[in-house]
């Protein structure tokens, strides 16, 4: 019984050897990868962490502007102090 | 597993899409000789390598390969599927043998691969598409149970049981031809 078993995979195999050199044509190439290629240029921002990384370096940039924005009122709104000797000075 | 591969498949699902280029150079030669040998011929074997890029892409790109098995064996999934797809529509809609077209062939060796996968076509051609594809992987790809088991997604025994059966049938053939 294993006789016709043992016939079936030689012949398998022997195929198989024989079909070896079966490969793509030289100009082999999937339009899918022109496609990826063309897409590759356009669609950077479909990475989420790229995405990500925008975001967070957007978010620190305003948030740095916030704190120098708010350092130049408090600075301006220092400056508008009078002290005494101004009190002095203006007093006749 | 193939370090080139793995990179060049973890940069095409990180969005670096022309890598997919490297991963189509790195796999076609082998996957093409699979999708060849499950058809029976190479115009069809292209077609379905056409189909089963572009699943892996769209797959790549959905981050839909979790790395449970490595890139190969998944691209080698694919590629099976795509053919059993391919051969249940051909099933449906049956191409006579002798028309099937070929892909441009040069020189002695690749005529006699050619006359080679003719043959397999003409030998397993009457079998079920499961069938067939269980043979091709086991015997003709020279791959192992557990490998066929994990390309099939199903367990070693589903994968023997099959390999069982679709002796019988071509043994029931060969009785039935004499």
């Amino acid at each position: 019984m294993s006789e016709p078993e043992d016939l079936i995979e030689r012949r398998l195999r022997q195929l198989g050897k024989a079909t070896e050199s079966v490969g793509p044509s030289e100009g082999f190439d999937p339009w899918i990868i022109r496609q990826a290629e063309h897409q590759s240029g356009t669609r950077w921002l479909d990475v989420p962490w790229r995405l990500g990384g925008v975001a967070l370096v957007v978010g620190a940039l305003a948030a740095a502007a916030s704190v120098l924005l708010a350092l130049r009122v408090q600075t301006e709104l220092d400056d508008r102090v009078l002290t005494t000797a101004d009190w002095v000075e203006i007093e006749p | 597993m193939d370090p080139g591969l793995e990179t060049a498949a973890t940069r095409v699902a990180e969005g670096d899409l022309a890598s997919f280029r490297e991963v189509v150079t790195l796999t076609s030669p082998t996957l093409y000789r699979l999708a060849a040998r499950l058809m029976g011929s190479t115009a069809d074997a292209e077609d379905a390598l056409q189909d089963a890029y572009l699943r892996a892409f769209n797959a790549l790109r959905a981050r839909q390969f979790d790395g449970r098995c490595d890139v190969r064996t998944w691209l080698y999934r694919i590629v099976t599927n795509a053919c059993l797809d391919g051969l249940r529509r051909r099933r449906v809609r049956p191409v006579p043998a002798g028309d099937l077209p070929e892909g441009s062939f040069d020189g002695r060796v690749e005529t006699e691969a050619r006359l080679a996968l003719r043959e397999l076509d003409r030998w397993l051609g009457e079998l079920p598409a499961e069938q067939r594809t269980v043979l091709v992987l086991r015997f003709v790809e020279g791959l192992t149970s557990a490998e066929v088991a994990e390309i099939l997604g199903c367990s070693e025994g589903a994968v023997e049981q099959r390999l069982v059966r679709a002796r019988a049938s071509l043994r029931q053939r060969g009785n039935d031809h004499e």
